[in-house]
């Protein structure tokens, strides 16, 4: 099968732990999400999801490395605030992480970042825009909010199945929101993607 | 022999810049519409956008208004917002609001601003100012156009809310707001152009693709400058946003290929003979 269009979303959850008197203020990449949608010759689309999250005391690169390992070459990447949101706490994560793991990381990551990208944030205000939650959920698509302090209890506990959970559907509902915004150009990927969500629930 | 006179470098300096603009009104209006002879411009109003990337890269936005009386005040201002070490940017600033700027500093008897006094009197051709007026008509190989033709040419926004020739009515019907907001705007179009000569000067499309989209977001940051919010959209910025998350990227991955080197030579030379 000949691959001619490949999109991915891609989302993250931050936990951030305030200062102390020993510590300053840190952030840490407790989870990943990222959707994969392929249309091929035929116009057939495959999709997949995949999530991954990481408790309190294990380390990030383990997260980097499994994303890397799923990082496509070459596809339009889809996000919300991607600048603000989405890239700052994997950048963050590869400077600390071993230098080799890094060094594969970044070289995924910026293989597919010679690609398109669409920050569907941008219409609504950008890096000032409300929450991905608050936009898709005005328009029912199925989102999980995961607030702060859930996300913190869920990371500090190491109870975070629901947190994959909702990164999974955060990274559908961003491809979902996107093919809304295209209208009727992306009727075919809307068609398949309800099919594939019909026969994964 | 004596060494030959050189002529000074243009090569301005990205990393601290000051764009500014300021906008002006005269006691009577010419009645055929022409522009009056630059002496007899008062300053009203001037915005100043600063752009730090000496460490984290950090925006500010000062927009001063000059009321009667509070002239001494205003120069001191402007003169602030020239600090030692910063390149300024304008369109026509040699040929007007430096001109207008230090005619005014002169008229309160103000002869202490070192700031304005460096950039009022800095070398066409060195490294303080850059007049892009100067700069896009090859030092005046053509006749020097207007903001508004070349922010046309790259899809920058421009004179959106008002032109220059509305600046007297607004201030003397009390619309002040609308002053600042228009001469914020024709701060950021010359921030954009400024960023397109620099890229282009220097062949490095990362010096406006990496600060376009950070001003973007700067702007959708802060409420105040809600009216600018065309410019982060704008066709320009559009095309900036991913290219920056490229650079980003790519700037992490040549970090991460050094510490693999340094590694890699730490390891080789801890397993040496030495």
């Amino acid at each position: 099968m000949s691959i001619s269009a490949r999109f991915v979303t891609l989302t993250t959850a931050v936990v951030a732990t305030p200062a102390t008197t020993n510590a300053a203020a840190l952030t840490h990449l407790a989870g990943l999400a990222l959707f994969i949608a392929q249309r091929d010759e035929q116009n057939r689309w495959t999709f997949a999801v995949h999530s991954d999250v990481a408790e309190a005391g294990h380390c990030e690169p383990q997260l980097l490395e499994w994303l890397a390992d799923r990082l496509p070459p070459r596809a339009t990447l889809i996000g919300w605030q991607i600048a603000d949101r989405v890239l700052p706490p994997l950048l963050d994560a590869a400077t600390h992480a071993p230098a080799t793991i890094a060094l594969h990381f970044t070289g995924r990551l910026a293989r597919l970042a010679t690609g398109i990208s669409i920050d569907l944030a941008v219409d609504y205000g950008g890096a000032g825009a409300p929450s991905f939650h608050d936009v898709v959920a005005a328009r029912g698509i199925d989102v999980t909010e995961l607030d702060e302090e859930t996300l913190f209890t869920s990371w500090a506990f190491g109870t975070l199945d629901g947190v994959s959970a909702a990164l999974a559907k955060e990274a559908i509902a961003l491809w979902r929101f996107w093919l809304a915004s295209t209208g009727d150009a992306a009727a075919g990927a809307a068609s398949a993607t309800a099919q594939w969500l019909a026969g994964a629930g | 022999m004596r060494s030959l006179p050189s002529r000074p470098t243009d090569e301005h300096a990205h990393n601290l810049t000051v764009t500014f603009d300021i906008e002006t009104i005269v006691e009577d209006e010419p009645q055929d519409g022409s522009f009056p002879p630059w002496p007899r411009h008062r300053p009203v109003a001037a915005a100043f956008l600063t752009a730090d990337w000496r460490g984290e890269p950090k925006f500010t936005f000062d927009t001063l208004v000059c009321m009667p009386g509070d002239e001494e005040e205003f120069y001191e201002q402007v003169d602030g917002l020239l600090p030692e070490g910063i390149t300024s940017v304008t369109y026509n600033g040699r040929g007007f609001d430096l001109r207008v700027l230090q005619l005014g500093a002169m008229a309160t008897h103000r002869f202490d601003l070192s700031g304005l006094r460096t950039h009022a009197q800095a070398h066409r051709y060195g490294r303080t100012h850059c007049d892009l007026a100067d700069q896009f008509s090859g030092y005046g190989a053509t006749r020097t156009t207007s903001l508004a033709e070349l922010c046309h040419a790259l899809q920058i926004p421009i004179k959106t809310s008002v032109s220059g020739a509305d600046v007297g009515t607004l201030w003397r019907a009390g619309r002040i707001a609308d002053v600042e907001a228009y001469v914020r705007e024709d701060v950021a179009a010359t921030y954009i152009l400024w960023l397109y000569w620099s890229a282009f000067r220097a062949s490095d499309d990362r010096l406006i693709a990496v600060p376009l989209d950070a001003f973007a977001r700067f702007i959708e940051q802060m409420p105040n400058l809600e009216h600018l919010l065309p410019f982060a959209t704008c066709p320009p910025s559009l095309w900036a946003r991913p290219r920056a998350l490229f650079h980003r990227i790519a700037a992490a991955r040549i970090a991460a290929e050094h510490r693999t080197r340094r590694e890699e030579d730490e390891r080789a030379f801890s397993a040496s003979d030495y």
